[in-house]
């Protein structure tokens, strides 16, 4: 196994956390605590090529592989753009704009692709009900065909997105008897009668990321906006697991790393009972557990990454574990990184507050620790 | 009836260089000529140049069968502003690579440059208005003596007239004024800062990038013109002033800062 990066790969790191550092980093503090959708930087992250970066160039990518993608989030986060855009950011690309890409037809990635890519269209993803969040298959939101279209009605809740997106990618039961099987997947674009958003729901922690509900109300789709076949749409929201415990976890890494540089900055200058804080044990072991945690994390999210660079399909055990571990084992280096900031850290000033909260969210966005461990269990 | 466009070709040079990253602190080294550098010194192209890589890739957009090389002179760490441009989007690269580390005349520079140009039949040469480290702004001009062209510095405007042969230029002058220049071309032009926005390197140009060949032309000590100064020495600038550290309680310390804000007619 090669665990080292290319000469490329590296350029490309340094620009993307120099883009990151001068672009969007000033911005954040101010939009995280307004809890307001920053529309600039996500349109400068279309610019700049990070929104469609696996895509293919004819439809406004940069044709880069897995692992490349999962390096750009993680450097996002090192630069220390917060939580709540790169996981706008990740429900726009892969959760969205990759289902098209992977699923659709060519006339729908036309359509949709360069436009999510460049960041013209922001994009969500519609899964989770209010009453089916775990257990997927037992969704309510219903998709009747009628002639050449589709009548959608039912409510998705928890959507990244919902209240911003121009077009959202939705799940519904074409076959109301069926669990899985009965899933089917279209493409709804803002506008269409019957479709709409609800209110941003303030947030704990990523707060730059806008969430909702989303509403069909005898919401009509044409047929071409089925995407791929009846019945197929289970497969498909699975598919999207590989990007989220790979490209959607790597900013919660590169978060940690940005996290244990102020936190070593800040013991070097912190000065208590005559020298820094830095020099105490205490201090120390929590420096080195915030970087165990870091090099453990990148391992899991790369190697998932690699795989699929290589063709090899998901192995659910490893993404479990990765969504797991970043998830859980992520709250520890969080927390300790408040404490050695003492009273600033609980600060808003003070990014590791910031990552305190988004960080919060990796047990619960995209499958809990509960249901990672009942898959843990159920294949060892 | 319309005139449509002539095909137009052109060949533009950028000259770029490689610099230590600014916010870097700095030590000089014991020969008390150069400054220590090692594995970890962190390194950039000059901002400058940046905006000169830029305009010529606006001009790339605006004429077809634009071509841009970019050349940079010095040691092996050079090759890193040449693909930084690539990756903005230039065509070709050049590393004219020099034996020496350390200071680097800028006579010496645009020699090479000028030696690598002469026969190339470029209708354009930028170079950034100076380089961050040592801001003496001579390369381009000595290249333009060198080749006897036409030369604008501190450009903060230009429009090309292919079909005259020509560059309107603006240059960028005190309070705010500009004065205004027509060059015929080939010419040598040098960049002011803010007369674009630079753009980031594209992963897609990166990667084309690494299937481009670089050329690179070594140049040993003896090959190199005579430098026409030399570094005499390297020196930090004395500390002027020394910091205070405020003893005492935060009320002590309050009462102190107040002050000296008042010693120092800061606060009345």
């Amino acid at each position: 196994m090669d665990f080292s990066f290319t000469e490329e790969q590296m350029m490309f790191k340094e620009q993307v956390i120099r883009f990151a550092r001068k672009e969007i980093v000033p911005r954040v503090q101010e939009h995280d605590l307004k809890g307001e959708f920053d529309f600039e930087s996500f349109r400068k992250l279309g610019e700049f090529g990070i929104l469609g970066l696996h895509f293919p160039e004819n439809l406004g990518g940069s044709d880069a592989d897995v692992v490349t993608t999962v390096m750009a989030g993680e450097s996002l986060g090192e630069a220390g753009v917060d939580g709540g855009l790169t996981l706008a950011y990740g429900a726009h690309t892969f959760l969205c704009a990759d289902t098209i890409f992977a699923h659709g037809t060519d006339a729908q990635r036309e359509k949709y692709i360069p436009k999510l890519a460049s960041g013209e269209w922001i994009g969500c993803m519609g899964l989770t009900e209010p009453g089916a969040g775990s257990d997927v298959a037992s969704m309510t939101t219903r998709a009747e065909k009628k002639g050449d279209r589709y009548v959608l009605n039912g409510n998705k809740m928890f959507i990244t997105n919902g209240p911003v997106a121009d077009v959202a990618v939705v799940y519904a039961k074409t076959e109301k008897e069926l669990k899985h099987a009965g899933v089917s997947t279209f493409i709804v674009e803002k506008g269409t009668p019957g479709y709409s958003a609800g209110k941003n729901f303030i947030k704990m922690g990523v707060r730059t990321s806008h969430t909702s509900e989303l509403i069909f109300e005898d919401c009509i789709i044409p047929q071409e906006n089925l995407v791929g076949q009846e019945g197929a749409g289970f497969l498909m929201a699975m598919q999207t697991v590989e990007w989220d415990r790979s490209a959607l976890l790597a900013p919660f890494v590169g978060g940690m790393t940005y996290v244990l540089n102020k936190c070593i900055r800040y013991a070097k200058e912190r000065y208590q009972f005559g020298r820094p804080i830095a020099q105490f044990q205490a201090i120390k072991h929590k420096l080195a557990d915030i970087k165990i945690f870091i090099e453990a994390a990148r391992s899991l999210v790369y190697r998932i990454a690699w795989r699929k660079d290589q063709g090899r399909p998901l192995n659910h055990l490893d993404a479990a574990v990765a969504k797991l571990f970043i998830g859980d084992w992520g709250l520890g280096p969080a927390n300790d990184a408040v404490v050695l900031h003492g009273g600033y850290g609980y600060c808003h000033e003070y990014d590791v507050e910031r990552n305190f909260r988004d960080s919060r969210l990796a047990p619960i966005g995209g499958g809990t620790s509960e249901i990672a461990k009942k898959i843990i269990t159920k294949l060892i | 009836m319309p005139s449509t466009p002539r095909a137009f070709t052109m060949k533009i040079l950028v000259c770029v260089k490689q610099v230590i990253e600014s916010e870097t602190t700095i030590r000089i080294d014991d020969s008390e000529k150069w400054i220590h550098t090692d594995k970890s010194t962190p390194y950039r192209m000059n901002r400058f140049d940046e905006f000169a890589v830029e305009e010529a890739l606006l001009i790339k957009e605006k004429f077809p069968y634009v071509t841009i090389d970019v050349i940079s002179v010095g040691p092996a760490i050079s090759v890193m502003a040449v693909k930084r441009a690539l990756g903005m989007g230039a065509d070709h690269g050049i590393h004219i690579i020099t034996e020496q580390e350390g200071y680097l005349s800028p006579y010496v520079t645009a020699s090479l440059i000028a030696s690598f140009a002469q026969d190339k039949n470029f209708d354009l040469i930028l170079a950034g208005v100076m380089a961050e480290d040592h801001m003496q702004g001579q390369v381009g001009p000595m290249i333009a003596e060198l080749l006897s062209l036409p030369c604008a510095t501190s450009t903060i405007f230009e429009r090309l007239s292919p079909n005259n042969g020509t560059v309107y230029v603006e240059r960028e002058i005190e309070g705010g004024l500009r004065d205004t220049l027509e060059l015929s071309l080939p010419a040598v032009l040098t960049i002011q800062t803010g007369i674009n926005k630079p753009r980031y390197p594209s992963l897609s140009n990166v990667l084309r990038a690494k299937k481009q060949k670089m050329e690179t032309i070594e140049v040993s000590s003896s090959e190199q013109p005579e430098p026409k100064e030399r570094v005499v020495r390297l020196a930090l600038p004395k500390k002027s002033r020394s910091g205070v550290v405020l003893e005492g309680t935060q009320q002590e310390k309050a009462a102190q800062l107040l002050q000296i804000l008042r010693d120092k007619s800061i606060l009345t």
